[in-house]
């Protein structure tokens, strides 16, 4: 495509408000437009109409308005567009209000944008080439070469008759009947609903032309009359082909499946280009369906070519809600899988798909764990045959990095030269952290600067509360069999240090096992003489599920209980309640001794709140609702 | 022929015991067995032939021995022995079967208060029994029927009216299921009232004045400053009354209302889930009032529905450790719950750790013994992989400490200790048969001292290359079990680490089994050296 359109969809986005700029007098005289576009609602088709409604009517009572105007009620449509390249209708839409607007020119070349943003529209394409042939007659090489991208992109598509019309008309207008005649061969063997015509109008043309038939045609005739016989089945029940927000029917949903499942079958040996078609086909109405893209990838990777099944991939990964994890993730295993087929393009396909995702999940700190992985597989490449010094300088200049990375993003002063410290953010930095610890600890086998980086990185708010830094540090004081650290850092779990409870729970169990495989009697007794309120035994034990323990000389009943949310909130969990209370009760006071002394009256706590307390009693309301 | 001889040489009778002594933890048997020699032996009276009473005796306390939750046939018991005239023997079984419950059990001691308060003359002495019944059981909630029968001994055998008031005054303040009766009686006990001396009986002559702005010494006209007096009296008992309500209503509505069986059944009756939830609850909500006396019982209350769930069990237990520090309490409610729990891994952990606590090893010692025979020996064979961990666990850290100079580093002459290490081995030579096997291999690579892993590589790991077992080899966590206990080994240097791993663990893996191995390995090498992924993954893909 030569002709690019001068103002891109790409430029339109940041203009965040459309209407800004606009003389105020035009906003008052058109309070429908500025409330339509103020209300719009993103998730809901007729909002999205009503807007393109109330942008017509603009544009015929202004017929020619000035230019701020126009751009803004272009700027309009770009933004929805964006968002919804796929609904062809408001392209059409679009560039009759351009023509109207700006002129043919512009309105052709919203044609040509359109056919670039939904490639496999089979209706813009039919516009956009009838406009070039009605428009541009003279331009046949340009429109040629348009008919041949749009032929790869929708030229399978079962109904995309109204196309090969107009191919073949092209052609026959320029009387060049050797193309016509390639086109048609093309033709005969796709299964396309009106197939019976094109032979018809093919052997007739064969006959006034005195062509040769390349092939015995009949015979293709029967195979392509059989593959149409069976996918009418699925054809005939689609019943959306069309994109649209919100839900794509079940039924279509279940048709889409068994069509897919039909024509991916082995055993049909269809043509790939046909089944790919059908694909996009599917994925217009159902672009949001993750099973679909990963059936389409599916397919792809059963055979060789590396290139496609990357660029569905890319795609996919673009246009799927933002929650759907499964392909993605998917695409990152594909990739790693992949890397030695050809390790440069991977690695940078790679390094640019985790810049992507950590863009739309900043907190997934798997990420970063996944591109360490690869970015010390790719750029510290070194392999046992290397001579040692070599490999240690590789791991000395790795760990280098690492903590420049690290340091620079504590001191806000990050290279974008370096893609690492592109993608730190505040919840994967522990992950860099605990690789720096990692290879010094494990490969540099330096334990002072081990310990001394935990030291200083525990401190730090970002990494204080990270399950892999602790997991780490736990590995390594038991790696040293140290008691005294272990200890603690057992005894500060959820006090001071802040995991996940199931996590806690895993240590904690772990520690009793190693404690006790590793420890004997007199280092325990010796160990629970020091401190009384903590023993490596019982305390993990008793800490299970209950990560804010204190042994009992922390905590003993005190007059301030009452004040306690557990208190507040016994017997139902997260209502709180200020219970009425005897404060000085006897019921504790055996009548033994009651009768030794005078009783003294009762004191009340909470009495004045009795009325206030509620319990919404369902159970009862019910009931009573069920006997009525 | 007397009863005696008839009732053994039945049939019947020769099949019951047969039964019980079958099956002496089905409850049903020894009720039928029981019944029928009763039955048999009716009417009993005094002049009932000495072998049969043996025999009933000895048949209650056997059966009781069994059961020992079993309230009511400890009072069949003691009433039967009431009826021959054996006052004392009552007492006995009473008291005995009061002992299994920790004193804690509502029906017994009604029973035993009504049979003493026709048997004990002494005032004193009855009192001392109702006092300690009201220690144990006053605060349950179905106490009611105990009060009412205290109040009314107190009533006929006390001249002043002191000890009325007061203990009347105490049960007000209860959360009782019958609250409302008892403040009935207190209202009409104050209606009762005609001279102003007696509100002393209720308080201090000076919280009268403070707090009610009373004063008995009034010289005025007394009839309508005492009618003023109980207007008083009556608003503070009905602010009493609001509150206790609130208390009941509450306890009644999230708890007692879902807790429908209040007695023992056997360990073949099963407890709906709801209603074991509801008691987790209601007993958590009875810690945090911090009444101890009521948590005492209300988990003893628990355990009589639920003496064969380990939960309350563990519960009591760490209730015990944690709010009371109490560790041979803790110790003797697991040892209980061994008896009666169905499901004991838990509690044998739990005492494990209990008993190390109390540096009760002699204890500890007789526990690893009764759990090596109860499994004949073989305690690796047992299919609850927690017990047999468990086991282990404590055997090592007390092998630990009985022979630490055996060996240069002390450390390790718990699992070098061959009797242990010989079950370590038949257990993992059980392979797929038992579960734990990946924990246990887990834990093994788990020491980091030379000597050890040496000793675990050649005994474990190159011993299961040996035997060719195909579970292990064809299981990646095997592997990269292997690989760890390399990597971790602070002796070698990384290079050394990597190319053993690399060069010599790699090469043995089996490439048909690629499918499986590969996904752990791959996670290893990816957390630890990322470079050697290539060559692992070319090791695995040249054949596949």
């Amino acid at each position: 495509m030569t002709d690019e359109t001068n103002f891109t969809i790409e430029v339109i986005e940041p203009r965040a408000d459309a209407l800004r700029g606009l003389d105020s007098l035009f906003l008052q005289d058109n309070a429908a437009l500025v409330q339509t576009y103020r209300n719009m609602d993103w998730s809901d088709i007729s909002s999205l109409t009503q807007m393109v409604d109330v942008i017509e009517q603009t544009v015929v009572k202004y017929g020619d308005p000035n230019d701020s105007i126009k751009l803004a009620l272009e700027t309009i449509l770009w933004q929805i567009l964006r968002k919804y390249p796929l609904l062809f209708g408001f392209w059409k839409r679009f560039t009759t209000i351009e023509y109207q607007l700006f002129g043919l020119k512009k309105s052709i070349e919203v044609l040509a944008t359109s056919v670039k943003w939904f490639p496999t529209s089979l209706e813009l394409w039919c516009d956009y080439l009838n406009v070039l042939c009605v428009n541009n007659p003279n331009e046949k090489d340009f429109i040629r070469n348009n008919f041949h991208i749009a032929k790869d992109l929708i030229g399978e598509q079962f109904l995309s008759h109204p196309f090969w019309d107009k191919f073949i008309e092209f052609e026959v207008r320029q009387e060049n009947w050797e193309n016509v005649q390639t086109i048609y061969e093309y033709i005969i063997e796709i299964p396309l609903h009106q197939y019976a015509r094109f032979f018809t109008s093919y052997k007739k043309l064969l006959n006034e032309r005195n062509f040769k038939p390349k092939r015995d045609i009949d015979t293709v005739l029967r195979r392509t009359q059989t593959i149409v016989n069976e996918i009418w089945q699925f054809e005939s029940k689609i019943k959306q082909p069309f994109f649209n927000l919100g839900q794509v029917l079940q039924d279509d949903l279940k048709n889409w499946s068994q069509y897919l499942n039909f024509v991916t079958n082995p055993s049909k040996s269809l043509d790939k280009k046909f089944i790919m078609s059908i694909f996009d086909r599917c994925l217009i109405p159902c672009v949001y369906n993750e099973k679909v893209w990963l059936m389409y990838i599916n397919l792809l990777t059963r055979e060789d070519s590396y290139e496609i099944t990357v660029g569905i991939y890319q795609k996919a990964s673009k246009v799927l809600p933002l929650d759907f994890k499964t392909l993605r993730y998917d695409f990152i295993k594909y990739l790693k899988k992949n890397y030695r087929l050809n390790n440069v393009l991977f690695s940078k396909i790679f390094n640019e798909t985790v810049s992507h995702f950590l863009n739309i999940w900043p907190n997934d700190i798997s990420l970063m764990t996944e591109y360490i992985c690869m970015w010390k597989r790719h750029s510290f490449k070194n392999s046992l045959d290397q001579p040692p010094r070599e490999i240690l300088e590789k791991q000395t200049s790795f760990a280098k990095i690492l903590e420049t990375s690290i340091t620079n993003y504590l001191t806000k002063q990050t290279d974008p030269r370096v893609h690492l410290q592109t993608l730190i953010n505040d919840k994967n930095l522990s992950i860099v952290v605990v690789e720096l610890i990692k290879t010094t600890w494990l490969v540099l086998k330096n334990n002072m600067q081990t310990r001394k980086y935990f030291n200083f990185y525990q401190k730090n708010s970002l990494i204080k509360d990270s399950v892999p830094f602790w997991l780490t540090y736990y590995k390594f004081e038991k790696s040293n069999v140290n008691f005294t650290r272990l200890n603690k850092f057992i005894k500060e779990l959820g006090v001071e240090i802040y995991l996940p409870t199931t996590i806690m729970n895993d240590i904690l169990t772990d520690y009793k096992t190693f404690y006790l495989m590793h420890s004997n009697i007199v280092a325990y007794e010796t160990s629970t003489l020091d401190s009384n309120d903590f023993d490596p035994i019982l305390y993990p034990e008793m800490k299970i599920s209950n990560p804010q323990y204190e042994p009992v000389a922390g905590v003993k009943p005190n007059a301030e209980w009452y004040k306690r949310t557990e208190w507040k909130e016994a017997g139902h969990v997260g209502i709180m309640i200020e219970r009425p209370q005897i404060s000085n009760s006897i019921i504790e006071c055996n009548s033994r001794n009651l009768v030794q002394k005078p009783i003294t009256l009762p004191n009340f706590r909470n009495l004045e709140k009795i009325n206030q307390v509620k319990i919404n009693d369902l159970y009862t309301e019910e009931f009573l609702k069920e006997r009525k | 022929m007397d009863k005696y001889t008839a009732l053994i040489n039945d049939g019947k009778f020769s099949t019951l015991t047969l039964n019980v002594s079958r099956y002496p933890k089905s409850l049903v048997y020894w009720e039928k067995l029981l019944n029928h020699i009763i039955n048999t032996s009716t009417p009993i009276c005094k002049s009932i032939e000495p072998q049969l009473l043996e025999l009933i005796r000895y048949t209650y306390s056997s059966m009781l021995n069994e059961f020992p939750y079993l309230e009511n046939y400890y009072i069949d018991f003691a009433l039967l022995e009431y009826k021959l005239g054996n006052v004392s023997r009552s007492h006995k079984i009473f008291q005995h079967g009061l002992q299994a419950f920790n004193q804690r059990s509502l029906l017994l001691w009604i029973s035993y208060l009504k049979f003493c308060n026709n048997v004990v003359l002494n005032q004193k002495q009855l009192f001392k029994k109702y006092e300690m019944a009201e220690e144990f059981i006053g605060l349950h909630f179905f106490s009611g029927e105990f009060w009412d029968l205290y109040l009314e001994q107190i009533q006929l055998r006390c001249v002043s009216s002191k000890r009325y008031w007061s203990v009347l005054r105490k049960i007000l303040e209860i959360p009782l299921h019958s609250f409302a009766k008892f403040y009935a009686l207190w209202l009409y006990q104050v209606d009762d009232i005609t001279d102003l001396k007696q509100l002393s009986q209720l308080t201090s002559e000076d919280e009268l004045s403070k707090k009610l702005k009373i004063n008995i010494k009034y010289s005025g006209r007394k009839g309508p400053y005492l009618q003023e007096a109980k207007k008083k009296l009556k608003k503070i008992t009905k602010e009493m009354y609001m509150v206790v309500q609130y208390q009941v209503l509450e306890i009644y509505s999230i708890f007692e209302s879902n807790i429908y069986s209040n007695y023992y059944t056997s360990s073949e009756t099963l407890v709906s889930s709801d209603e074991i939830e509801a008691w987790i609850k209601y007993l958590d909500y009875t810690i945090n009032f911090q009444t101890d006396s009521l948590t005492h019982l209300n988990f003893q209350r628990a355990l009589l529905p639920l003496a064969h769930y380990d939960i309350i069990w563990i519960k009591y237990c760490q209730w015990l450790i944690t709010a009371k520090n109490d560790l041979v309490g803790a110790k003797n409610v697991l040892l209980t719950g061994l008896k009666f729990s169905l499901k004991k891994t838990k509690i044998i952990n739990l005492l494990y750790s209990v008993l190390c606590k109390l540096n009760d090893y002699e204890l500890l010692r007789t526990l690893f013994e009764k759990i090596e025979s109860s499994y004949s020996e073989n305690i690796e064979n047992v299919d609850d992989f927690e017990i047999f961990w468990d086991y282990l666990q404590f055997r090592i850290f007390y092998q630990n400490s009985v022979s630490p100079s055996r060996y240069s580093d002390s450390q390790l002459s718990g699992l070098l200790n061959k009797e242990l290490f010989d079950k370590v081995w038949k257990r993992l030579s059980l392979k797929e048969k038992k579960t734990g096997q990946e924990i246990l291999l887990n834990s093994l690579i788990q020491f980091y001292s030379k000597d050890t892993i040496e000793f675990v590589e050649k005994n474990v790991f190159r011993k299961i290359l040996a035997s060719n077992w195909e579970y292990y080899l064809q299981n990646g966590i095997f592997w990269s079990c292997y690989c760890r206990l390399i990597y971790f080994d602070t002796s070698r240097s990384y290079l050394e680490k990597r190319q053993y791993i690399v060069k010599t663990i790699w090469p043995q893996i089996d490439k048909k089994l690629a499918q499986n191995v590969l996904p752990s390995l791959t996670e290893f090498c990816q957390s630890y050296f990322p470079e050697e992924l290539d060559t692992l993954e070319e090791i695995f893909t040249e054949k596949a």
